[in-house]
Protein backbone atom coordinates (compact mmCIF):
# COMPACT_ATOMS: atom_id res chain seq x y z
CA UNK A 1 0.00 0.00 0.00
CA UNK A 2 2.59 2.54 1.02
CA UNK A 3 6.35 2.55 0.81
CA UNK A 4 7.37 4.11 4.11
CA UNK A 5 9.17 7.41 4.22
CA UNK A 6 12.37 8.20 6.04
CA UNK A 7 12.42 10.97 8.61
CA UNK A 8 15.50 12.83 9.58
CA UNK A 9 16.07 15.89 11.69
CA UNK A 10 19.35 17.58 12.31
CA UNK A 11 20.38 20.00 15.02
CA UNK A 12 16.82 21.05 15.83
CA UNK A 13 16.39 24.04 18.12
CA UNK A 14 13.08 25.50 19.28
CA UNK A 15 12.36 28.12 21.93
CA UNK A 16 9.20 29.82 23.09
CA UNK A 17 9.02 33.36 24.42
CA UNK A 18 7.81 33.56 28.03
CA UNK A 19 7.47 36.54 30.37
CA UNK A 20 10.73 35.39 31.98
CA UNK A 21 12.53 35.37 28.64
CA UNK A 22 13.14 32.74 25.99
CA UNK A 23 12.51 29.21 27.10
CA UNK A 24 14.31 26.54 25.14
CA UNK A 25 12.18 23.46 24.56
CA UNK A 26 14.30 21.55 22.06
CA UNK A 27 18.07 21.73 22.11
CA UNK A 28 20.23 20.55 19.20
CA UNK A 29 18.19 17.44 18.66
CA UNK A 30 19.09 15.05 15.86
CA UNK A 31 17.53 11.73 14.91
CA UNK A 32 16.90 9.49 11.94
CA UNK A 33 14.04 7.06 11.34
CA UNK A 34 14.46 4.50 8.55
CA UNK A 35 11.72 3.85 5.96
CA UNK A 36 9.11 1.44 7.27
CA UNK A 37 10.41 1.59 10.81
CA UNK A 38 8.31 1.83 13.95
CA UNK A 39 10.06 4.52 15.96
CA UNK A 40 9.04 5.64 19.42
CA UNK A 41 9.96 8.95 20.99
CA UNK A 42 9.94 8.44 24.75
CA UNK A 43 10.39 11.05 27.38
CA UNK A 44 9.16 12.26 30.74
CA UNK A 45 5.99 14.35 30.78
CA UNK A 46 6.58 17.98 29.96
CA UNK A 47 9.91 17.36 28.24
CA UNK A 48 8.75 18.87 24.97
CA UNK A 49 7.59 15.74 23.15
CA UNK A 50 4.52 17.41 21.69
CA UNK A 51 6.56 20.40 20.53
CA UNK A 52 9.03 18.05 18.89
CA UNK A 53 6.22 16.20 17.17
CA UNK A 54 4.72 19.42 15.89
CA UNK A 55 8.05 20.47 14.41
CA UNK A 56 8.60 17.02 12.88
CA UNK A 57 5.19 17.11 11.20
CA UNK A 58 5.69 20.63 9.87
CA UNK A 59 2.95 22.20 12.00
CA UNK A 60 5.49 24.33 13.85
CA UNK A 61 8.51 26.09 12.30
CA UNK A 62 11.92 25.44 13.85
CA UNK A 63 14.32 28.14 15.04
CA UNK A 64 17.35 26.30 13.79
CA UNK A 65 18.16 23.03 12.05
CA UNK A 66 15.96 21.15 9.62
CA UNK A 67 13.52 18.28 9.28
CA UNK A 68 13.57 16.11 6.18
CA UNK A 69 10.99 13.59 5.05
CA UNK A 70 12.35 11.33 2.32
CA UNK A 71 15.14 13.84 1.88
CA UNK A 72 12.86 16.84 1.30
CA UNK A 73 13.04 19.69 3.78
CA UNK A 74 9.74 20.05 5.68
CA UNK A 75 8.16 23.52 5.69
CA UNK A 76 4.45 22.73 6.00
CA UNK A 77 2.85 19.34 6.59
CA UNK A 78 4.12 17.20 3.68
CA UNK A 79 1.67 15.43 1.37
CA UNK A 80 2.51 11.93 2.50
CA UNK A 81 2.43 12.59 6.25
CA UNK A 82 -0.59 12.02 8.50
CA UNK A 83 -0.83 12.95 12.17
CA UNK A 84 -2.92 11.29 14.89
CA UNK A 85 -3.39 13.55 17.90
CA UNK A 86 -3.84 12.54 21.50
CA UNK A 87 -7.10 14.46 21.91
CA UNK A 88 -9.31 12.48 19.58
CA UNK A 89 -12.33 14.38 20.87
CA UNK A 90 -10.91 17.57 19.37
CA UNK A 91 -9.26 16.22 16.24
CA UNK A 92 -12.43 14.62 14.89
CA UNK A 93 -14.95 17.18 13.69
CA UNK A 94 -18.08 16.78 15.83
CA UNK A 95 -20.38 17.97 13.02
CA UNK A 96 -19.31 15.16 10.68
CA UNK A 97 -20.15 11.47 10.91
CA UNK A 98 -17.19 9.12 11.31
CA UNK A 99 -17.25 8.33 7.59
CA UNK A 100 -17.34 12.02 6.69
CA UNK A 101 -14.47 12.64 9.08
CA UNK A 102 -12.38 10.05 7.25
CA UNK A 103 -13.43 11.48 3.91
CA UNK A 104 -12.17 14.88 5.02
CA UNK A 105 -8.68 13.49 4.40
CA UNK A 106 -9.66 12.38 0.88
CA UNK A 107 -10.67 15.67 -0.65
CA UNK A 108 -8.88 15.22 -3.94
CA UNK A 109 -10.71 11.99 -4.76
CA UNK A 110 -14.05 11.54 -6.53
CA UNK A 111 -17.05 11.01 -4.30
CA UNK A 112 -17.52 7.30 -4.99
CA UNK A 113 -13.85 6.54 -4.62
CA UNK A 114 -13.54 8.59 -1.43
CA UNK A 115 -16.52 6.81 0.09
CA UNK A 116 -15.10 3.44 -0.90
CA UNK A 117 -11.74 4.20 0.68
CA UNK A 118 -13.21 5.70 3.82
CA UNK A 119 -15.40 2.64 4.35
CA UNK A 120 -12.44 0.32 3.80
CA UNK A 121 -10.38 2.24 6.37
CA UNK A 122 -13.23 2.18 8.89
CA UNK A 123 -13.70 -1.54 8.28
CA UNK A 124 -10.00 -2.07 8.93
CA UNK A 125 -10.28 -0.51 12.40
CA UNK A 126 -13.51 -2.37 13.13
CA UNK A 127 -15.87 0.58 12.76
CA UNK A 128 -17.88 -0.52 9.71
CA UNK A 129 -21.08 -0.50 11.77
CA UNK A 130 -20.52 2.97 13.19
CA UNK A 131 -19.66 4.81 9.96
CA UNK A 132 -22.81 6.94 10.05
CA UNK A 133 -22.56 7.89 13.72
CA UNK A 134 -21.33 11.17 15.10
CA UNK A 135 -18.19 11.19 17.30
CA UNK A 136 -20.14 11.96 20.49
CA UNK A 137 -22.27 8.89 19.92
CA UNK A 138 -19.34 6.47 20.21
CA UNK A 139 -16.75 5.74 22.91
CA UNK A 140 -13.35 7.39 23.23
CA UNK A 141 -11.57 4.29 21.98
CA UNK A 142 -13.80 4.23 18.90
CA UNK A 143 -13.14 7.90 18.27
CA UNK A 144 -9.42 7.29 18.31
CA UNK A 145 -9.86 4.33 15.96
CA UNK A 146 -11.72 6.64 13.59
CA UNK A 147 -8.82 9.11 13.78
CA UNK A 148 -6.43 6.27 12.93
CA UNK A 149 -8.71 5.24 10.04
CA UNK A 150 -8.49 8.80 8.73
CA UNK A 151 -4.69 8.62 8.78
CA UNK A 152 -4.79 5.22 7.04
CA UNK A 153 -7.27 6.28 4.39
CA UNK A 154 -4.97 8.85 2.86
CA UNK A 155 -2.25 6.21 2.43
CA UNK A 156 0.38 8.24 4.22
CA UNK A 157 3.97 7.04 4.08
CA UNK A 158 4.70 8.47 7.49
CA UNK A 159 2.21 8.46 10.35
CA UNK A 160 3.10 10.60 13.34
CA UNK A 161 1.19 9.80 16.52
CA UNK A 162 1.14 11.97 19.63
CA UNK A 163 0.39 9.78 22.66
CA UNK A 164 -2.61 8.42 20.80
CA UNK A 165 -3.63 5.93 23.49
CA UNK A 166 -2.92 8.03 26.56
CA UNK A 167 -6.57 8.96 27.15
CA UNK A 168 -8.26 5.57 26.76
CA UNK A 169 -8.73 2.91 29.40
CA UNK A 170 -6.11 0.16 29.87
CA UNK A 171 -8.02 -2.63 28.13
CA UNK A 172 -8.97 -0.53 25.12
CA UNK A 173 -5.37 0.56 24.97
CA UNK A 174 -4.08 -3.01 24.60
CA UNK A 175 -6.57 -3.62 21.79
CA UNK A 176 -5.56 -0.44 20.02
CA UNK A 177 -1.85 -1.23 20.34
CA UNK A 178 -2.36 -4.66 18.82
CA UNK A 179 -4.53 -3.26 16.05
CA UNK A 180 -1.93 -0.64 15.23
CA UNK A 181 0.82 -3.27 15.08
CA UNK A 182 -1.31 -5.42 12.75
CA UNK A 183 -2.06 -2.55 10.42
CA UNK A 184 1.55 -1.42 10.39
CA UNK A 185 2.73 -4.96 9.61
CA UNK A 186 0.35 -5.10 6.64
CA UNK A 187 1.13 -1.73 5.12
CA UNK A 188 4.63 -0.87 6.35
CA UNK A 189 4.37 2.87 6.48
CA UNK A 190 6.83 4.55 8.82
CA UNK A 191 5.52 5.30 12.31
CA UNK A 192 6.80 7.94 14.70
CA UNK A 193 4.97 7.31 17.93
CA UNK A 194 5.30 9.61 20.92
CA UNK A 195 4.64 8.25 24.40
CA UNK A 196 5.67 8.65 28.01
CA UNK A 197 4.94 4.99 28.78
CA UNK A 198 8.03 2.76 28.85
CA UNK A 199 6.19 -0.55 28.43
CA UNK A 200 4.22 0.76 25.51
CA UNK A 201 7.43 1.97 23.90
CA UNK A 202 9.24 -1.36 24.25
CA UNK A 203 6.21 -3.34 23.13
CA UNK A 204 5.72 -1.37 19.92
CA UNK A 205 9.06 -0.04 18.76
CA UNK A 206 11.89 -1.07 16.50
CA UNK A 207 13.84 1.89 17.75
CA UNK A 208 13.34 4.10 20.80
CA UNK A 209 14.63 7.63 21.13
CA UNK A 210 14.84 8.43 24.82
CA UNK A 211 14.61 12.15 25.43
CA UNK A 212 16.10 14.15 28.25
CA UNK A 213 13.86 16.42 30.26
CA UNK A 214 13.47 19.99 29.06
CA UNK A 215 15.12 21.13 26.93
CA UNK A 216 14.65 17.95 24.95
CA UNK A 217 17.69 16.21 23.55
CA UNK A 218 18.12 12.62 22.43
CA UNK A 219 19.61 11.02 25.49
CA UNK A 220 19.91 7.57 24.06
CA UNK A 221 18.82 5.60 21.03
CA UNK A 222 17.82 2.02 21.71
CA UNK A 223 17.29 -0.71 19.13
CA UNK A 224 14.65 -2.97 20.62
CA UNK A 225 15.23 -6.12 18.58
CA UNK A 226 12.41 -8.13 20.16
CA UNK A 227 10.86 -10.72 17.82
CA UNK A 228 7.65 -9.91 15.96
CA UNK A 229 4.74 -10.40 15.99
CA UNK A 230 4.64 -8.92 19.46
CA UNK A 231 2.07 -9.78 22.02
CA UNK A 232 1.21 -7.89 25.20
CA UNK A 233 1.52 -11.04 27.34
CA UNK A 234 4.24 -13.15 25.70
CA UNK A 235 6.49 -10.27 24.66
CA UNK A 236 6.34 -8.64 28.06
CA UNK A 237 7.39 -11.96 29.65
CA UNK A 238 10.66 -12.10 27.69
CA UNK A 239 13.83 -11.44 29.71
CA UNK A 240 14.99 -8.93 27.12
CA UNK A 241 11.76 -6.96 27.57
CA UNK A 242 12.49 -6.70 31.29
CA UNK A 243 16.10 -5.67 30.66
CA UNK A 244 15.10 -2.96 28.21
CA UNK A 245 12.44 -1.68 30.53
CA UNK A 246 14.87 -1.37 33.41
CA UNK A 247 17.55 0.22 31.28
CA UNK A 248 15.15 2.85 29.97
CA UNK A 249 13.73 3.34 33.42
CA UNK A 250 17.19 4.21 34.71
CA UNK A 251 17.80 6.53 31.78
CA UNK A 252 14.58 8.43 32.37
CA UNK A 253 15.08 8.51 36.10
CA UNK A 254 18.34 10.29 35.46
CA UNK A 255 16.67 12.63 32.99
CA UNK A 256 13.89 13.61 35.36
CA UNK A 257 16.40 15.46 37.52
CA UNK A 258 15.64 14.59 41.12
CA UNK A 259 16.54 10.89 41.29
CA UNK A 260 13.72 8.72 42.53
CA UNK A 261 14.24 5.82 44.89
CA UNK A 262 13.37 2.60 43.16
CA UNK A 263 11.46 0.89 45.88
CA UNK A 264 9.83 -2.46 45.42
CA UNK A 265 6.62 -2.29 43.40
CA UNK A 266 7.39 1.00 41.70
CA UNK A 267 6.56 0.13 38.12
CA UNK A 268 7.22 1.98 34.95
CA UNK A 269 3.59 3.05 34.96
CA UNK A 270 3.96 4.65 38.35
CA UNK A 271 6.93 6.61 37.24
CA UNK A 272 5.28 7.93 34.12
CA UNK A 273 1.99 8.72 35.78
CA UNK A 274 3.69 10.91 38.33
CA UNK A 275 6.30 12.49 36.07
CA UNK B 1 -38.48 5.45 35.76
CA UNK B 2 -36.79 8.78 36.30
CA UNK B 3 -37.12 9.75 32.65
CA UNK B 4 -40.83 8.93 32.76
CA UNK B 5 -41.17 11.06 35.86
CA UNK B 6 -39.25 13.88 34.18
CA UNK B 7 -41.59 13.64 31.18
CA UNK B 8 -44.62 13.88 33.45
CA UNK B 9 -43.10 16.88 35.23
CA UNK B 10 -42.38 18.54 31.88
CA UNK B 11 -45.92 18.10 30.58
CA UNK B 12 -47.28 19.33 33.91
CA UNK B 13 -45.16 22.44 33.54
CA UNK B 14 -46.41 22.92 30.02
CA UNK B 15 -50.00 22.55 31.18
CA UNK B 16 -49.40 25.19 33.87
CA UNK B 17 -47.97 27.48 31.23
CA UNK B 18 -51.10 27.19 29.09
CA UNK B 19 -53.32 27.65 32.14
CA UNK B 20 -51.50 30.88 32.92
CA UNK B 21 -52.00 31.94 29.29
CA UNK B 22 -55.72 31.28 29.54
CA UNK B 23 -55.74 33.19 32.83
CA UNK B 24 -54.11 36.19 31.17
CA UNK B 25 -56.72 36.17 28.42
CA UNK B 26 -59.48 35.97 31.04
CA UNK B 27 -57.97 38.92 32.92
CA UNK B 28 -57.87 40.87 29.67
CA UNK B 29 -61.54 40.03 29.12
CA UNK B 30 -62.42 41.20 32.64
CA UNK B 31 -60.63 44.53 32.17
CA UNK B 32 -62.33 45.05 28.79
CA UNK B 33 -65.85 44.35 30.13
CA UNK B 34 -65.32 46.53 33.21
CA UNK B 35 -66.07 49.55 31.09
CA UNK B 36 -62.74 50.29 29.48
CA UNK B 37 -64.12 49.38 26.04
CA UNK B 38 -63.01 52.74 24.62
CA UNK B 39 -59.36 51.89 25.18
CA UNK B 40 -59.34 48.11 25.58
CA UNK B 41 -61.09 45.83 23.09
CA UNK B 42 -62.30 42.48 24.38
CA UNK B 43 -60.34 39.37 23.45
CA UNK B 44 -63.21 38.20 21.24
CA UNK B 45 -63.39 41.50 19.34
CA UNK B 46 -59.61 41.58 18.95
CA UNK B 47 -59.52 38.03 17.65
CA UNK B 48 -62.31 38.85 15.19
CA UNK B 49 -60.37 41.89 14.02
CA UNK B 50 -57.31 39.67 13.58
CA UNK B 51 -59.32 37.29 11.40
CA UNK B 52 -60.61 40.28 9.38
CA UNK B 53 -57.05 41.44 8.79
CA UNK B 54 -55.97 38.00 7.62
CA UNK B 55 -59.04 37.38 5.46
CA UNK B 56 -59.50 40.85 3.99
CA UNK B 57 -57.56 43.15 1.68
CA UNK B 58 -55.20 43.95 4.57
CA UNK B 59 -53.47 40.62 4.02
CA UNK B 60 -52.11 41.68 0.65
CA UNK B 61 -51.82 45.38 1.49
CA UNK B 62 -50.13 45.15 4.86
CA UNK B 63 -49.36 41.67 6.19
CA UNK B 64 -47.53 40.24 3.22
CA UNK B 65 -45.35 43.34 2.69
CA UNK B 66 -44.34 43.14 6.35
CA UNK B 67 -43.44 39.47 6.01
CA UNK B 68 -41.45 40.25 2.89
CA UNK B 69 -39.51 42.98 4.70
CA UNK B 70 -38.64 40.72 7.62
CA UNK B 71 -37.49 37.96 5.30
CA UNK B 72 -35.46 40.38 3.18
CA UNK B 73 -33.95 42.24 6.14
CA UNK B 74 -33.15 39.08 8.05
CA UNK B 75 -31.73 37.47 4.92
CA UNK B 76 -29.41 40.40 4.21
CA UNK B 77 -28.30 40.40 7.85
CA UNK B 78 -27.58 36.66 7.79
CA UNK B 79 -25.57 36.88 4.56
CA UNK B 80 -23.62 40.03 5.41
CA UNK B 81 -23.21 39.29 9.12
CA UNK B 82 -22.02 35.70 8.69
CA UNK B 83 -19.88 36.52 5.65
CA UNK B 84 -18.06 39.46 7.21
CA UNK B 85 -17.92 37.78 10.60
CA UNK B 86 -16.15 34.75 9.14
CA UNK B 87 -13.69 36.92 7.22
CA UNK B 88 -12.89 39.13 10.22
CA UNK B 89 -12.64 36.14 12.53
CA UNK B 90 -10.28 34.22 10.25
CA UNK B 91 -8.03 36.95 8.93
CA UNK B 92 -6.93 38.41 12.23
CA UNK B 93 -5.07 41.22 10.50
CA UNK B 94 -8.28 43.03 9.50
CA UNK B 95 -10.13 42.94 12.79
CA UNK B 96 -8.22 45.68 14.69
CA UNK B 97 -8.89 48.08 11.79
CA UNK B 98 -12.63 47.64 11.66
CA UNK B 99 -13.36 46.90 15.30
CA UNK B 100 -13.76 50.58 16.37
CA UNK B 101 -16.17 51.22 13.49
CA UNK B 102 -18.24 48.17 14.41
CA UNK B 103 -18.24 49.09 18.08
CA UNK B 104 -19.38 52.64 17.27
CA UNK B 105 -22.16 51.57 14.89
CA UNK B 106 -23.30 48.96 17.37
CA UNK B 107 -23.46 51.57 20.13
CA UNK B 108 -25.79 53.79 18.04
CA UNK B 109 -29.38 53.07 19.17
CA UNK B 110 -30.89 51.35 16.12
CA UNK B 111 -34.06 53.55 15.95
CA UNK B 112 -31.81 56.49 15.03
CA UNK B 113 -31.25 54.91 11.64
CA UNK B 114 -34.88 55.73 10.73
CA UNK B 115 -34.44 59.49 10.12
CA UNK B 116 -31.10 58.92 8.42
CA UNK B 117 -32.51 56.26 6.10
CA UNK B 118 -35.55 58.46 5.35
CA UNK B 119 -33.31 61.36 4.34
CA UNK B 120 -31.41 59.11 1.99
CA UNK B 121 -34.22 56.93 0.60
CA UNK B 122 -37.46 58.78 1.18
CA UNK B 123 -40.54 56.74 2.06
CA UNK B 124 -39.91 53.56 0.10
CA UNK B 125 -40.19 50.04 1.51
CA UNK B 126 -36.43 49.82 1.38
CA UNK B 127 -36.21 52.16 4.36
CA UNK B 128 -37.89 49.54 6.53
CA UNK B 129 -35.58 46.81 5.26
CA UNK B 130 -32.57 49.05 5.90
CA UNK B 131 -33.82 49.74 9.42
CA UNK B 132 -34.21 46.01 10.07
CA UNK B 133 -30.72 45.25 8.74
CA UNK B 134 -29.16 48.02 10.83
CA UNK B 135 -30.84 46.78 13.97
CA UNK B 136 -30.07 43.10 13.48
CA UNK B 137 -26.64 43.05 11.85
CA UNK B 138 -24.51 43.53 14.96
CA UNK B 139 -25.47 40.51 17.05
CA UNK B 140 -24.92 38.28 14.01
CA UNK B 141 -21.65 39.92 13.01
CA UNK B 142 -20.19 39.96 16.51
CA UNK B 143 -21.29 36.41 17.32
CA UNK B 144 -19.88 35.07 14.06
CA UNK B 145 -16.63 36.95 14.58
CA UNK B 146 -16.27 35.63 18.11
CA UNK B 147 -17.13 32.09 17.07
CA UNK B 148 -14.74 32.15 14.12
CA UNK B 149 -11.83 33.56 16.10
CA UNK B 150 -12.25 30.98 18.86
CA UNK B 151 -12.27 27.82 16.79
CA UNK B 152 -10.60 24.92 18.59
CA UNK B 153 -6.92 25.08 17.44
CA UNK B 154 -6.78 21.31 16.96
CA UNK B 155 -9.55 21.55 14.32
CA UNK B 156 -7.32 23.93 12.39
CA UNK B 157 -4.25 21.71 12.90
CA UNK B 158 -6.23 18.76 11.60
CA UNK B 159 -7.23 20.75 8.54
CA UNK B 160 -3.56 21.59 7.98
CA UNK B 161 -2.46 17.99 8.40
CA UNK B 162 -4.80 17.03 5.57
CA UNK B 163 -3.71 20.04 3.54
CA UNK B 164 -7.11 21.67 3.13
CA UNK B 165 -7.05 24.84 1.04
CA UNK B 166 -8.01 28.04 2.81
CA UNK B 167 -11.56 28.32 1.47
CA UNK B 168 -12.24 24.70 2.44
CA UNK B 169 -11.06 25.48 5.98
CA UNK B 170 -13.40 28.48 6.05
CA UNK B 171 -16.41 26.61 4.71
CA UNK B 172 -15.91 23.16 6.21
CA UNK B 173 -14.16 23.87 9.50
CA UNK B 174 -14.54 27.49 10.68
CA UNK B 175 -18.19 27.86 9.64
CA UNK B 176 -19.52 24.66 11.22
CA UNK B 177 -17.32 25.11 14.31
CA UNK B 178 -18.81 28.56 14.94
CA UNK B 179 -22.36 27.58 14.01
CA UNK B 180 -23.64 27.29 17.61
CA UNK B 181 -22.64 30.91 18.36
CA UNK B 182 -23.87 32.07 14.94
CA UNK B 183 -27.28 30.52 15.54
CA UNK B 184 -27.51 32.24 18.93
CA UNK B 185 -26.82 35.57 17.22
CA UNK B 186 -29.37 34.87 14.50
CA UNK B 187 -32.04 34.10 17.06
CA UNK B 188 -31.46 37.41 18.82
CA UNK B 189 -31.52 39.12 15.43
CA UNK B 190 -34.84 37.52 14.57
CA UNK B 191 -36.61 39.00 17.57
CA UNK B 192 -34.99 42.40 17.00
CA UNK B 193 -36.12 42.27 13.37
CA UNK B 194 -39.79 42.41 14.41
CA UNK B 195 -39.13 45.40 16.67
CA UNK B 196 -37.36 47.23 13.86
CA UNK B 197 -40.10 46.26 11.39
CA UNK B 198 -42.85 47.85 13.46
CA UNK B 199 -40.77 50.90 14.22
CA UNK B 200 -39.86 51.44 10.58
CA UNK B 201 -43.41 50.94 9.39
CA UNK B 202 -44.85 53.33 11.99
CA UNK B 203 -42.43 56.10 11.08
CA UNK B 204 -41.49 55.64 7.48
CA UNK B 205 -44.05 53.61 5.59
CA UNK B 206 -47.64 53.68 4.33
CA UNK B 207 -47.98 49.91 4.30
CA UNK B 208 -47.32 47.08 6.73
CA UNK B 209 -48.60 45.82 10.05
CA UNK B 210 -46.90 48.65 11.98
CA UNK B 211 -48.62 51.25 9.76
CA UNK B 212 -51.93 49.37 10.10
CA UNK B 213 -51.77 49.39 13.90
CA UNK B 214 -50.88 53.08 14.01
CA UNK B 215 -53.70 54.15 11.66
CA UNK B 216 -56.20 51.93 13.49
CA UNK B 217 -55.27 53.67 16.70
CA UNK B 218 -55.52 57.11 15.08
CA UNK B 219 -59.01 56.32 13.67
CA UNK B 220 -60.17 54.92 17.04
CA UNK B 221 -60.62 51.43 15.60
CA UNK B 222 -59.82 49.86 18.95
CA UNK B 223 -60.42 46.17 18.01
CA UNK B 224 -58.24 46.45 14.87
CA UNK B 225 -55.45 48.00 16.94
CA UNK B 226 -55.48 45.05 19.31
CA UNK B 227 -55.94 42.64 16.41
CA UNK B 228 -52.69 43.98 14.95
CA UNK B 229 -50.95 43.54 18.27
CA UNK B 230 -52.19 39.94 18.46
CA UNK B 231 -50.98 39.35 14.92
CA UNK B 232 -47.48 40.59 15.75
CA UNK B 233 -47.31 38.47 18.87
CA UNK B 234 -48.39 35.47 16.85
CA UNK B 235 -45.80 36.22 14.16
CA UNK B 236 -43.01 36.57 16.70
CA UNK B 237 -43.95 33.28 18.31
CA UNK B 238 -44.18 31.51 14.95
CA UNK B 239 -40.81 32.84 13.78
CA UNK B 240 -39.12 31.78 16.99
CA UNK B 241 -40.68 28.32 16.94
CA UNK B 242 -39.64 27.83 13.31
CA UNK B 243 -36.17 29.04 14.16
CA UNK B 244 -35.78 26.57 17.01
CA UNK B 245 -36.86 23.72 14.71
CA UNK B 246 -34.30 24.76 12.10
CA UNK B 247 -31.61 25.27 14.73
CA UNK B 248 -32.12 21.76 16.09
CA UNK B 249 -31.80 20.38 12.61
CA UNK B 250 -28.71 22.39 11.71
CA UNK B 251 -27.00 21.61 15.03
CA UNK B 252 -28.14 18.03 15.38
CA UNK B 253 -24.47 16.96 15.56
CA UNK B 254 -24.14 18.99 18.72
CA UNK B 255 -25.07 16.81 21.69
CA UNK B 256 -26.52 19.82 23.48
CA UNK B 257 -29.19 20.10 20.82
CA UNK B 258 -29.75 16.40 20.29
CA UNK B 259 -30.56 15.52 23.88
CA UNK B 260 -34.20 16.33 23.27
CA UNK B 261 -34.31 18.84 26.08
CA UNK B 262 -36.28 22.01 25.66
CA UNK B 263 -34.14 25.02 24.87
Amino acid sequence: MSSGASLECRDLVKSFPTPAGERRVIEHLSMRVEPGEFAVILGPSGCGKTTLLRTLSGLLPVDHGEVRVDGHVVRDVPDDVAVVFQEYNKSLFPWLTLERNVRFALRGLGKAQARERARAALRRVGLAESAQQYPWQVSGGMQQRAAIARALACHANLVIMDEPFASVDALTRIHLELMLLDIWTESRFTVVFVTHDIEEAVLLADRIFVLSSRPARVKDEIVVGLPRPRDPIATKALPRFQQLRERIFDLIEGAAGAPMRRDEGLSAHHLTAGG
Amino acid sequence: MSTARAAVAASAERLLGWLAFVGAVAAWQVVATMGEARSVASFGDSARALVDILWGPDLADHVLPSLGRVVAGFGVTALVGIGFGLLLGTFHGIEPWVRPVIEFLRAVPPPLIVPVAMMIMGLSGNVVITVIVFGTLWPVLINTLDGASRVEPLYLDTARVFRSPRWVVLRSVVLPASLPTIMAGLRTALSISLIMLVLGEMLASSTGIGYLILTSQQTFDVPATYGGVLLLGLLGWTFDTLFVVIERRVLRWNSEFSGGSDV
